[in-house]
């Protein structure tokens, strides 16, 4: 009787199904209970041999009304056209009209006339070259733009931007002998106050990462 | 213009999105969302949960969409992300959601019941009865197992479809499908 067939799930490797196989769970007209079973499921219509074997096997018989039985409810459920709910649409665009357009790229002031995007690049360069203008600062690394790494991994500056948010980060190479937290500060207030000046960003933060030191 | 739903048509408005054309990304979302929330939603058993999931994986596809190489189709890109979402999800942020009262059925509801067809009472009571043991034993499988069943018979796709998503082989894919509809038959028939 079918109801005393174990699943083959112990039966079976990832390298392949073993429907056919002959330790596959067989019924006792030997028919394979696993091809049964995809049969019922994909509502496969059997060979011509097979499915004559099948009219007339009372194992077979027995074996598929109990499946289509158990399987019923399953393909019920399956088969079932779901719709998304109501405003899901409208909820993914209200998100995604929220996020900057571009990860690598800040926004300026809105206009009637049309949006302005600063590429993170840009915003970089004019940090170093902020930085630069401080008194032992011999360079600041590197070619910045959007990045998922560090200053100091990816051997320039790495801009992080979100809107009108900018997260700055430096590697930069000192003059041997500088005091470190003076410079730093006044590389960070340097480098907040040309941003402020040239676009209407918010700088959130300005790491800095000192990578040498020069003779 | 291509006729819509066709992949000419839909790599079209993929290009456009990538473009940043927020339109073209609506018209992508409103082409695949039933189907990412059917996937979500037997993945999960939970509506709540499954469109939680939906728009997550919706934005994320927005949020990458650059990185959208096209050597897959749109749409096995967006379910990978779908799977993804409902394997890192947290059912213990929400109590599971109990399938609708029989008062509420309606067609398309997910619960299974619902169109023309008017059974008595009971024959209600029974066949919700039955259709909410399949999405327990559903949600009683392991999760690879699942994932693999309700993309061949939810989503519909073949197993080498499925194996894309999944990454894995096609004859996994057939092999984790064969696993779960052995797993459902047997508990289905012990909890009869």
């Amino acid at each position: 009787m079918s109801s005393t067939v174990e699943p083959a799930s112990g039966q079976t490797t990832e390298r392949g199904t073993n429907t056919r196989d002959a330790d596959a769970p067989r019924l006792e007209c030997g028919a394979n209970y696993d091809q049964l079973l995809a049969q019922v499921a994909e509502r496969q219509t059997p060979h011509d041999k097979r499915a004559a074997h099948q009219r007339l096997c009372p194992h077979c018989r027995a074996a598929i009304a109990e499946l289509e039985e158990l399987w019923a409810p399953v393909s019920i459920l399956t088969r079932e056209h779901v719709s998304a709910p109501a405003g899901l649409v409208q909820a993914v665009m209200a998100r995604v009209r929220e996020l900057p357009r571009h990860p690598s790229y800040a926004l300026l002031a809105a206009s009637d006339l049309g949006a302005t995007r600063l590429a993170a690049r840009v915003i970089g360069a004019i940090a170093r070259r902020a930085a630069l203008t401080v008194p032992d600062v011999s360079a600041a690394a590197g070619s910045g733009g959007a990045s998922g790494k560090s200053a100091v991994a990816r051997h320039g500056t790495a801009v992080g931007v979100s809107g009108h948010h900018v997260v700055i980060d430096m590697a930069l190479v000192l003059a041997a002998g500088a005091v470190i937290p003076t410079v730093t500060t006044q590389v960070r207030q340097a480098v907040i106050e040309k941003i402020a000046q040239l676009t209407d960003l918010t700088v959130t933060a300005v790491d800095i990462s000192i990578i040498d030191l020069t003779s | 213009m291509s006729t819509p739903s066709s992949p000419a048509w839909e790599g079209e408005l993929v290009s456009r999105a990538q473009g940043g054309d927020e339109e073209a990304f609506g018209e992508l979302v409103r082409a695949h969302a039933d189907r990412a929330y059917a996937i979500a939603l037997r993945m999960t058993g939970d509506p709540h949960d499954a469109q939680d999931i939906v728009q997550d994986a919706m934005v994320a596809a927005w949020r990458h969409l650059e990185a959208f190489a096209g050597q897959s189709s749109f749409n096995t890109w967006l379910t990978r992300i779908v799977i993804n979402g409902c394997h890192n999800h947290r059912r213990a942020a929400r109590p599971t959601a109990p399938l609708e009262d029989v008062d509420n059925n309606r067609p398309g509801d997910g619960s299974g019941i619902g169109g023309t067809w008017e059974p008595g009472p009971e024959q209600v009571v029974l066949a919700r009865a039955q259709l909410a043991a399949a999405q327990t034993a559903i949600l009683a499988l392991p999760f690879d197992q699942r994932a693999a069943l309700v993309l061949h018979t939810v989503a519909g796709c073949s197993h080498a479809e499925s194996a894309r998503v999944l990454g894995i082989s096609e004859s996994a894919a057939r092999v984790r499908v064969h696993r779960a509809r052995a797993t459902l038959v047997h508990n289905l028939r012990e909890w009869r």
